[in-house]
């Protein structure tokens, strides 16, 4: 099935398949660009199409549509572009209106679907400068590479460049003069290609043998191909890491002693003395490993060569990388194992009988405050966080500082306050995990009527992460309120849901109490 | 050297000359020349006779007038000027002695 496409010429209404108007297009601009340089150019164009109208009209017959051998019917009997546009009196050049010799033809860019390995972008490109379609490629592969941008860029050709479909417009992909004769020899050689690649195909499957030559030269070139993206990939990956792990720029965006942290800070946080350590080793031994073997690997594949070394290069790669993982596995172990026993420690820091008792955070110690409490410098003072959320990790002086408080409220016993801190912490061990509960910092007291608090609490470096919370219990009378900030906090009913009492409360390091 | 292609180049050589004298009967149409010239055997392609129409005419050797087809597009009628005539017999007279020259030369030849 073929798409037609509806034209005028000179007013005359045709219907022509999508091939032979793309053909009569081509042929035509062709003839405007050879007797570009003639007087009354036009004139002749008009007359030309005048009579490609009589003679569609008398050679269509019965026919609805233009098909193309009917055009190429007419554009043989026409003549080819070039035998318009010379001066039959004189000159040499008058022999190259049947093809013989090359006349220079107008080259235009299209992408080549006979050589295609995807759009046939590259072919394309080198049909235009006559370069070998390998040294494109490979162009287009460093882009890719280097800027990240051969891919967009081919997409954008592939978009912006037509295919070439028909023979003129393969011709004039290549710059080979279209005419008939022109025309005809890439018929008969795209037919010859055609039949050829078909025998070769169905011989291979036949025998079994071997590949084709044509495919064994793509398989060379795409290992070559392979071969650069492993050499420039595992380039990529050894800076990184060695970045990574012997620079260790600062980048994290968490506090640590005022400024952005490094990963290999933060992990110090988290990881033990010892397994942080491990855990850089393993990383390193399997990045290299890694990066190693894929530029050797690209080595071999661009430049084809063999020694005695590579395969206890290869052993010793996979041997260290296997190392490595033992390493990741055992500090994964062993700092799960740290988070396998929770501990909590409570206590009750005192009772108030009256019937409201509030809830503030003193500038001192606000997590802000607090820090430079415990710096006993103060030199910041109260500083209020501009944004709303400052759950960032800070670690100071040998501490690592959290940020937000939980508070629970249940219901008192007995007609008076009670006030209780509950700190938690993992471990591997019930003594471990209870010990680094215990050295949890909390700054907590009940003056009077009201409970003056840390919006964060601190603890050790020294003992890494492991989950630490705190929490504010406040067991509340029957009948008596919470007070924060002039505002009953409880008991407190939502608007959404007036059934429930909310019985739990986040403040967060920025003093912010929210109810939930 | 292809022999075809010094047949053409000969055949294109005499083609102004052969309009001409088609002309020189009376009024046509360019779909009338081509016929005439292809039943001649002077024609090679279309196409080289188009340019040459425009630039005889340019020239004011031709004049032409368009007139409507029943059949297909308007004609254009192609006829010789006052000028064209002087010119045409110009070149019979050239014509004349190329032939003569020619035929001489291969008399000649035989006679040897």
């Amino acid at each position: 099935m073929n798409k037609t496409v509806s034209i005028h010429i000179q007013g005359f209404a045709f219907l022509l398949e999508e091939q032979a108007y793309d053909m009569l297009r081509n042929y035509l601009s062709k003839l405007a660009s050879v007797l570009q340089n003639e007087q009354g150019k036009e004139e002749i164009l008009q007359d030309i199409e005048l009579r490609i109208v009589e003679l569609l009209q008398e050679k269509i017959g019965a026919q609805q549509v233009v098909q193309l051998d009917l055009l190429q019917e007419i554009i043989d009997v026409l003549g080819s572009p070039e035998a318009f546009g010379e001066d039959n009196s004189r000159s040499d050049e008058t022999f190259a209106f049947d093809g013989t010799t090359s006349a220079t033809a107008e080259k235009r860019f299209f992408r080549d679907p006979d050589g295609a390995l995807l759009g046939g972008v590259a072919s394309g490109v080198a049909a235009y400068f006559n370069v070998d379609v390998v040294f494109i490629r490979v162009a287009f592969v460093l882009f890719t590479m280097v800027f990240g941008s051969g891919i967009p860029i081919y997409l954008l050709l592939w978009i912006i460049i037509p295919s070439a479909k028909t023979a003129s417009e393969k011709l004039q992909m290549k710059g080979v003069p279209v005419n008939i004769e022109s025309i005809k020899t890439e018929f008969k050689e795209a037919t010859e290609r055609v039949e050829k690649n078909a025998k070769k195909w169905s011989n291979q499957f036949k025998t079994g043998t071997g590949l084709s030559e044509s495919a064994h030269r793509f398989l060379q070139l795409l290992k070559k191909a392979i071969g650069l993206v492993l050499v420039l990939w595992g380039l990529v990956l050894l800076i990184g890491l060695s970045v990574f792990i012997f620079i260790d720029p600062q980048l994290v965006p968490a506090q640590i002693n005022g400024e952005f942290t490094s990963l290999g800070e933060l992990s110090a946080l988290f990881f033990e003395k010892g397994q942080n350590e491990l855990l850089y080793i393993g990383v390193g031994l399997i990045g290299y490993a890694i990066s190693l073997s894929s530029m050797l690997t690209g080595f071999r594949l661009l430049f084809t060569f063999e020694a005695k070394w590579l395969r206890a290069g290869y052993f010793g790669l996979g041997f260290a990388s296997i190392c490595g993982f033992i390493f990741l596995t055992y500090v994964g172990i062993s700092t799960a194992q740290g988070f396998t026993i929770e501990g909590e420690l409570s206590k009750e820091i005192g009772t108030y009988s009256g019937d409201s008792l509030r809830l503030d955070i003193l500038p001192e110690l606000h997590i802000e405050g607090y820090r430079s409490y415990r710096n006993s410098t103060y030199n910041f003072g109260f500083r209020p966080q501009q944004k709303n959320d400052y759950d960032l990790i800070m670690a100071q002086d040998g501490r690592i500082f959290i940020s937000g408080i939980a508070i629970n409220y249940i219901e008192a016993t007995d007609s008076l306050y009670h006030v209780k801190i509950w700190k938690k912490a993992y471990g591997r061990s019930f003594f471990k995990a209870n010990r680094r509960a215990s050295r949890i910092d909390f700054p907590c007291m009940l003056q009077q009527n009201t409970i003056q608090f840390a919006s964060g609490f601190s603890y050790p470096a020294k003992d890494r992460m492991r989950d630490q919370e705190v929490e504010l219990q406040i067991a509340v009378p029957k009948g008596k309120k919470v007070i924060w900030n002039g505002k009953v906090v409880f008991p407190f009913a939502f608007v959404e849901t007036p059934e429930r009492i909310s019985d739990r409360a986040y403040v967060s390091g920025n003093g912010e109490y929210s109810a939930w | 050297m292809n022999v075809e292609n010094t047949q053409a180049q000969m055949r294109k050589g005499v083609l102004e000359y052969c309009i001409l004298g088609i002309l020189n009967q009376g009024e046509a149409y360019p779909s009338e020349i081509l016929d005439k010239l292809r039943t001649a055997h002077l024609l090679v392609v279309e196409g080289t006779v188009y340019p040459l129409l425009t630039r005889l005419k340019n020239l004011e050797v031709l004049t032409y007038r368009w007139e409507e087809s029943t059949s297909g597009p308007p004609r254009k009628y192609y006829k010789m000027t006052q000028k064209g005539r002087d010119f045409y017999l110009e070149l019979a007279r050239t014509w004349q002695e190329l032939q003569q020259a020619v035929e001489q030369i291969n008399q000649n030849k035989h006679h040897e």
